[in-house]
């Protein structure tokens, strides 16, 4: 028999995730300034003199050495490692990523001004994966049709397997030069953002249909559904109404936290389509050797990484209050 | 009686249904070593094997198709592509094994300190961990090979810098449940030192996921340095690597596609065999290690 819940039981509970939540938190806070630690630092031992590359960007090719020094004076390259570190750190704490060394432009306000293409890919991207990968995974795991299942195994193999440069290629060969069906770079309709998406939809589609298959068969497994079964219930109705909802569950976070996958996905195919995104502007900048443009895109794909798992794992702890008693203790 | 061995052959049966997702890997684990050794061989003998010298341009015999003498056509400066991807054999698979040795070595020696010392080492260097794995899939790499300037070594620095952190964290957890086990406990009651302890006990039944993830490692850091090498931060022409011959093939995409499929195939097959390989290891190697590289 089933004790009621008690608002004792509750309060636990309430306090737990809080915890939970807090405990979470902290942990992305220290990763964050990890995160910093290492930009900071990767640029610090980069090789060539910060100050000569802004010397010659200010005053064009015949330097002397005052001109060198005047720089180092005036940015504060002459202070030790660790006050420069701190300073910078100040400057972010204000949302400050500093100038492009080579257009002076905001560092910042260049990433916020490239970031909607990205956010449109990766949206676009992800929903192309799951659009491909349920209907397989949740047909896979039915397995109706052994030679189906074989199907959708291979399919699933060789997602794994395909680079996503290659894929994207194959994939502008296709539909571009032979088909003549989509455009092969740029930016703007629908139809531009066509192979972009599917590149990053299908090389991610693979793993999400492994899991949802993984995931579907574990819940037929259950009781609930052997009981749903014995209500009478028809097998589309079993499926659609008892497992799949909770099937699902795992799949939805699990492609939250893709994200990550696909920011750096998402680096290779701009670059392949010159889809005007960050992952390009980060391309780009690494080949002007735009130091701090680089060191400020990188920064802010990692943040918002760990931003993005943070939300998914409270979300999840939300959803599903098992998740929180089994880890982090 | 009779239900019963009918039941039972009913169950024999369905086990046996072959499916490619448990089965099937098997098989294609065979392929998949099958060509790795083809590969090895490849790169091995690559001066024996290829018809033509990989480097020697031929203006006049530019984009050739398939021919007796070019047995895969000639790019668009007349060298031999056949050549080219035999030699390319030894790039990827060198800078794949050798990045694997070394974060493999590098990671599983800190993840077993870390997790048999635990305190603030293991604190301090899972934090590293976390750090690390949240720059997302190549973009830390990337920045490292853009700051070092492209080439073999930067490549090679680069991919070990930031793929350490994956067995650290495997072996770390590997070590904290075989810490617990009994067979440790009774060899520490015979007071031996630590490292014999770590040597002796632990690290051999670390071993089995370590072998299983290096091999999807090397399929990994094959696809990174390929990638790397495409977007031009990597290997650079005229050196025969398949991530800078297909992206040198892009321009003529249209009028000759095998300029870049060829070398995309080479890439995708090698990836494909280290995956089955690895698919097919971790089902030989028991559950265990399946549990813990689909964990990390």
């Amino acid at each position: 028999m089933k004790r009621p819940i008690s608002e004792n039981d509750r309060n636990v509970r309430r306090i737990s995730m809080w915890k939970y939540i807090a405990k979470r938190l902290a942990m992305v806070l220290v990763v964050i300034a990890g995160v910093t630690l290492v930009s900071f630092f990767a640029m610090y031992l980069a090789p060539g003199d910060p100050a000569e590359l802004i010397a010659l960007e200010r005053y064009g090719q015949d330097l002397d050495a005052s001109q060198i020094e005047s720089v180092r004076e005036a940015e504060g390259l002459n202070a030790p490692v660790y006050f420069q570190y701190f300073i910078w750190l100040d400057h972010l704490l204000h949302l400050d990523l500093g100038r492009s060394i080579i257009t002076s432009d905001d560092v910042l306000e260049e990433i916020i001004l490239k970031l909607p293409a990205t956010i449109e890919l990766t949206v676009a991207g992800l929903l192309i994966s799951l659009l491909i990968a349920l209907p397989i995974g949740i047909l896979s795991a039915l397995q109706k049709n052994a030679l189906l299942d074989n199907c959708c195994a291979f399919f699933s193999l060789i997602g794994i397997s395909i680079p996503n440069f290659w894929l994207g290629i194959l994939l502008i060969w296709l539909f571009s030069l032979t088909l003549h069906i989509f455009p092969s770079y740029g930016y703007g309709s629908l139809s531009h953002l066509a192979l972009p998406a599917l590149t990053l939809g299908i090389s991610m589609s693979s793993i999400t249909a492994r899991l949802t298959r993984a995931s579907l068969m574990e819940v037929m497994e259950k009781e609930y559904i052997l009981a749903a079964r014995a209500r009478g219930f028809d097998e589309y109705t079993v499926v659609l109404r008892h497992a799949l909802k909770n099937a699902l569950l795992p799949v939805v976070t699990f492609a939250g936290m893709q994200l990550g996958y696909l920011l750096g996905g998402a680096v290779i195919v701009e670059t392949i389509f010159s889809w005007p995104g960050i992952g390009k502007l980060l391309v780009d900048s690494i080949f002007a050797r735009d130091f701090s443009m680089v060191q400020g895109c990188v920064l802010f794909i990692a943040v918002l990484f760990s931003l993005s798992s943070l939300a998914v794992d409270i979300l999840y702890a939300v959803l599903d209050p098992r998740i929180r008693y089994d880890m982090y203790d | 009686m009779i239900e019963n061995i009918k039941m039972a052959e009913k169950l024999s049966m369905n086990e046996k249904r072959l499916s490619l997702w448990e089965f099937g890997k098997n098989r294609l684990a065979l392929f998949g070593i099958l060509f790795i050794a083809i590969l090895c061989f490849l790169a091995l003998f690559a001066p024996y094997i290829s018809p033509n010298d990989p480097f020697a341009q031929k203006l006049d015999e530019r984009l050739l198709g398939p021919c007796h003498e070019y047995p895969l056509g000639t790019d668009e400066f007349g060298r031999c592509i056949f050549s080219r991807v035999i030699y390319g054999t030894r790039i990827s698979l060198g800078i794949g094994i050798l990045v694997v040795a070394a974060t493999s070595i590098a990671g599983t020696s800190l993840g077993l300190l870390s997790g048999y010392k635990g305190g603030l080492f293991d604190e301090i260097l899972m934090r590293g961990v976390d750090v690390m794995l949240a720059f997302p899939n190549i973009i830390l790499a990337l920045m490292i090979a853009g700051l070092l300037g492209a080439g073999v070594l930067s490549v090679v620095l680069s991919l070990s810098l930031t793929q350490w952190p994956v067995y650290a964290r495997l072996v770390r957890g590997q070590v904290l449940s075989l810490k617990k086990r009994d067979f440790v406990e009774a060899a520490r009651a015979l007071r031996p030192s630590n490292i014999y302890i770590m040597r002796k006990h632990i690290l051999p039944n670390c071993m089995e996921p370590v072998i299983v993830l290096g091999t999807l490692e090397i399929a990994h850091v094959i696809i990174f340095a390929s990638a790397l090498s495409f977007l031009g931060l990597g290997i650079q022409p005229p050196t025969p690597e398949w991530g800078s011959m297909l992206k040198s093939g892009i321009p003529y995409l249209r009028t000759y596609p095998h300029l870049c499929f060829i070398p995309g195939l080479m890439i995708m097959l090698t990836v494909f065999a280290f995956n089955f390989a690895a698919d097919g290891l971790r089902a030989s190697l028991g559950q265990s290690a399946k549990q813990e590289v689909l964990d990390r």
